[in-house]
């Protein structure tokens, strides 16, 4: 740990975190309200609640203030406080079959059962900027709200749930079924992780409690992703289908909205709903693959906290990616560089290892950053060396 | 979430969508010197598992949720909210041990409540349901020649 070689400093330390206080507060405007932020830019509170991996309006909206808008930095401060805190329990696993929708469509089928549900979205409108808003008040918003609503009591609700569009594929037997060989936990892992004793479920893997391996399990790269940095997954997914990899999704569905989460009550047993969660999933189908000589379509799935349509598709891109081959254990490659053996292992998109290894948003910016801290001693130790090489081989410094 | 299932009503998930008013006005309802605080409400992690359409089940993130234990005339309520809701989930859990209970006027008087409540959420859930549906979408696809 060459860089950390340095002490003292802590004066200005102090004063850089208070300046950096000072700047966000500065301007003449009002204080930013946390539930400002929380109702008003949601979209971001779920991104950074997703990226965080902890699902707590009120503290994302929090870090956002605090970070000044920062997302890295905001996911970071969630993750950071998550680890303070105790892990009481695990809920039963919660499908999307019972999902309060608010937006739901397939660009793959027109009819679908229950139809197409836009919700709120800025698709199909242009990017116009709204200087409106420049101007915003109270009474505006009202009498909007008002004018929306009104003769709304004749409109028909939409129903509690909706019928999944996959299983149209799924019923006519065009759909690859099991991706069996993925899941549970593999073999490889020692019987003390494997069974995980205390009071995780059996076959599901936890990133946050055991150090990732390859092939990892399904469940493990799920939960990766599920908490991934949105930008770091488009860039890998948009890596796939502009050409570094040969899949062409069709969005067989994407829906909006929100799952219960339930526990098993520990006084009775019964399944006990605890509140409901905001979601976003997306199931990708991937033009058809020829298994055993039947054509048939493959499925890509993601899913993730809050309403994030871009990271949902991504996930689901990349789960299918990850599909396309066999994952080979690094050990297998042959080659002669490590470069090389990342070559010979195909698309970086398809590439399991690649994929896990740079999607998460605190990870990688963590280490970006760290290039910031003082790195003396080990540069130091480089300029010696090469000073050194140089006067060996004679090379002279010409300036 | 529903607020009824198969016309029962799920009172920890009406509570869970309750206003703080609504919470205070409850909570008054309620004789607190008689509920015991087992377990005082304290903040933790509830890791959400997540299945997806391979049937595979996973975990999709941790959720902040406050928990608590109280006992009302020996009989143990309990409850789980989500985020830091110490009193939401103290009333949550009373309001489980009384209905277990056998006192039958305090027992109308909680359900009575909570369900003028929930026909208020689920009101305003019904509005939105109404917005929601009017985004429907038919799409015609245009015919070649």
């Amino acid at each position: 740990m060459g860089y950390v070689a340095v002490k003292g400093g802590t004066e200005a330390i102090e004063n850089a975190a208070m300046f950096l206080n000072y700047e966000r507060i500065k301007g003449n405007s009002e204080p930013l309200r946390v539930e400002q932020i929380k109702e008003q830019l949601y979209l971001l509170v779920d991104r950074v609640m997703g990226e965080g991996s902890l699902y707590a309006p009120e503290l994302a909206a929090l870090v956002i203030k605090q970070s000044a808008g920062d997302t890295f930095e905001a996911a970071f401060m969630l993750r950071a406080y998550r680890t303070t805190l105790p892990r009481v329990g695990y809920s039963i696993p919660q499908s999307t079959k019972e999902m309060r929708v608010i937006r739901r469509i397939s660009a793959a089928f027109k009819d679908i059962p229950g139809g197409q549900i836009l919700g709120t979205t800025p698709d199909y409108t242009l990017r116009l900027l709204d200087f409106e808003l420049l101007n915003d008040t109270s009474e505006k918003r009202e009498s909007f709200i008002r004018g929306l609503f009104n003769g709304i009591d004749a409109a028909p609700p939409i129903p509690d749930s909706f019928p999944k569009v996959i299983e149209v594929l799924r019923n006519e037997g065009l759909l690859i079924e099991s991706v069996s060989s993925q899941n549970g936990l593999p073999a490889c892992l020692p019987e003390r992780v494997r069974s995980q004793s205390g009071n995780a479920q059996a076959g599901i893997f936890d990133i946050t409690r055991q150090s990732l391996t390859f092939p990892a399990p399904r469940s493990a790269a799920m939960q990766t992703m599920a908490r991934g940095e949105t930008g770091g997954m488009l860039l890998l997914a948009y890596s796939n289908i502009r050409g570094y990899g040969d899949i062409h999704p069709f969005l067989g569905e994407m829906r909006v909205g929100y799952i219960p989460v339930k526990i098993k009550h520990p006084l009775t047993g019964e399944p006990y709903t605890v509140g409901e969660v905001k979601v976003t999933e997306a199931e990708i189908i991937a033009r058809f693959t020829i298994k055993d000589g039947s054509p048939k379509f493959t499925l890509g799935y993601g899913l993730c906290f809050g309403h994030n349509e871009t990271k949902a598709i991504t996930m689901a891109i990349l789960d299918r990616a990850m599909q396309s081959a066999e994952p080979k254990p690094v050990t297998e490659v042959p080659s002669i560089t490590a470069f090389e053996g990342r070559l010979n292992r195909g698309m970086p998109s398809e590439d399991q290892e690649f994929v896990l290894y740079h999607l998460d948003g605190i990870e990688s910016m963590g280490f970006c950053n760290h290039w910031k801290l003082p790195h003396y001693v080990t540069f130091q130790s480089d300029l010696d060396r090469l000073k050194k090489a140089q006067q060996e081989s004679g090379v002279k410094n010409e300036t | 979430m529903k607020l009824w299932d198969n016309g029962v009503m799920k009172t920890n998930s009406v509570i869970t969508k309750m206003d703080e008013k609504s919470i205070e006005k409850l909570i008054a309802l309620i004789p607190q010197e008689k509920i015991n605080i087992i377990k005082k409400p304290e903040t933790g992690l509830l890791m959400m598992a997540a299945k997806d359409s391979f049937d595979t089940d996973f975990y999709l993130g941790e959720i902040l949720v406050t928990e608590a234990e109280v006992e009302y005339k020996r009989l143990k309520g309990y409850a789980m909210v989500m985020g830091n809701e110490p009193e939401r989930a103290l009333l949550a859990a009373s309001v489980d041990a009384i209905l277990q209970a056998d006192n039958e006027d305090l027992k109308q008087k909680v359900i009575d409540f909570i369900t003028i409540q929930a026909r208020k959420i689920a009101e305003s859930d019904e509005m939105e349901k109404r917005l929601i549906a009017k985004t429907k979408v038919n799409f015609e696809t245009m015919v070649k020649g």
